[in-house]
């Protein structure tokens, strides 16, 4: 049993080692340190927290984009968001697509923390060819907390 | 001496599992960024660590199925996978009890987001399949557990 334990933690020590060497040569390398918010500054979108999104929303050129399905932006957004649901992006994008491009900061927002859905739009925004991105990691949960404003219904 | 029957289905379970841990590793290692998302969601970790887990978890996954598939150091791949899949399935769990609409990343990063209680039985099976295998060659190799 000894040996299959010192086998284990031979095998750890190797993965380990060879993780770090492959993650240093490779071109699609991830940094160290930072967390999420570096994975996302390195795909060229930024993480903003609730004041920053409050600020910003004020700020004429800013357009907020709701990632979640439509049937949840119609029970309640953050108002003045656009509904553009990952699922069902390819659909709909094209009718949002002349808003998009003139803004000049977009922010996308989706549940909160553990929901990936506004990363996953940035992406496809950013493939999109749309610059100026945004994630608002907090999300809906993040702006209720917050007591900010909410809307509920069809805006787009 | 163990029967030709038993060393074989120890080998057909190692190598089975070998491939699955296998197939997990490399759609993590080519896009570790999107691994490393996929982490964020569970929201188990400081996010200092996120990063650290999505470069090394992968490459501890690969070292274990080839410790696997080629027999070499098979003993320790055994005990490797089997931990690894008891912290994937305690990840899985914390996040079907929390409710998290969540891709699990156990195959690499996907847009899709899978149910994570689907996830949490597959990798319960994937655990049977270890724990067999790991009693199989310790019972051969007569190692005490």
């Amino acid at each position: 049993m000894r040996r299959a334990i010192l086998q284990m933690l031979a095998l750890v020590f190797l993965g380990t080692a060879v993780s770090f060497a492959y993650n240093a040569a490779s071109p699609k390398s991830v940094p160290i340190s930072g967390g999420k918010q570096a994975i996302l500054q390195q795909q060229g979108t930024r993480m903003l927290t609730t004041d920053e999104v409050k600020f910003y929303a004020q700020q004429p050129g800013t357009l907020l984009v709701d990632a979640r399905s439509f049937e949840e932006y119609e029970l309640g957004h953050i108002k003045g968001a656009l509904s553009l649901p990952l699922d069902s992006f390819d659909k709909d994008f094209g009718a949002v697509a002349p808003q998009l491009r003139q803004a000049k900061l977009i922010i996308v927002y989706c549940s909160g923390g553990s929901c990936g859905t506004s990363e996953e739009l940035a992406k496809k925004l950013q493939e999109s060819g749309l610059r100026g991105l945004a994630v608002y990691s907090d999300g809906l949960p993040g702006w209720m907390r917050a007591k900010l404003p909410i809307a509920s219904g069809a805006e787009r | 001496m163990a029967s030709r029957g038993v060393i074989w289905l120890e080998r057909l379970a190692r190598w089975a599992l070998g491939l699955i841990f296998l197939a997990a590793a490399v759609p993590k290692i080519l896009d570790p960024s999107g691994f490393a998302l996929d982490i964020s969601h569970y929201a188990l970790l400081p996010d200092a660590l996120v990063n650290v887990a999505a470069i090394v978890l992968p490459w501890v996954e690969a070292v274990g199925a080839l410790a696997l598939l080629s027999g070499f150091a098979a003993e320790g791949g055994l005990l490797l996978v089997n931990g690894l899949m008891a912290v994937f399935l305690a990840a899985l769990a914390s996040a079907w009890i929390r409710g998290l609409d969540i891709d699990c990343g156990c195959f690499g990063h996907s847009a899709a987001r899978g149910h994570v209680g689907l996830a949490f039985l597959r990798d319960l099976g994937f655990l049977v399949l270890g724990l067999l295998a790991v009693w199989l060659r310790f019972r051969r190799l007569k190692v005490r557990l």
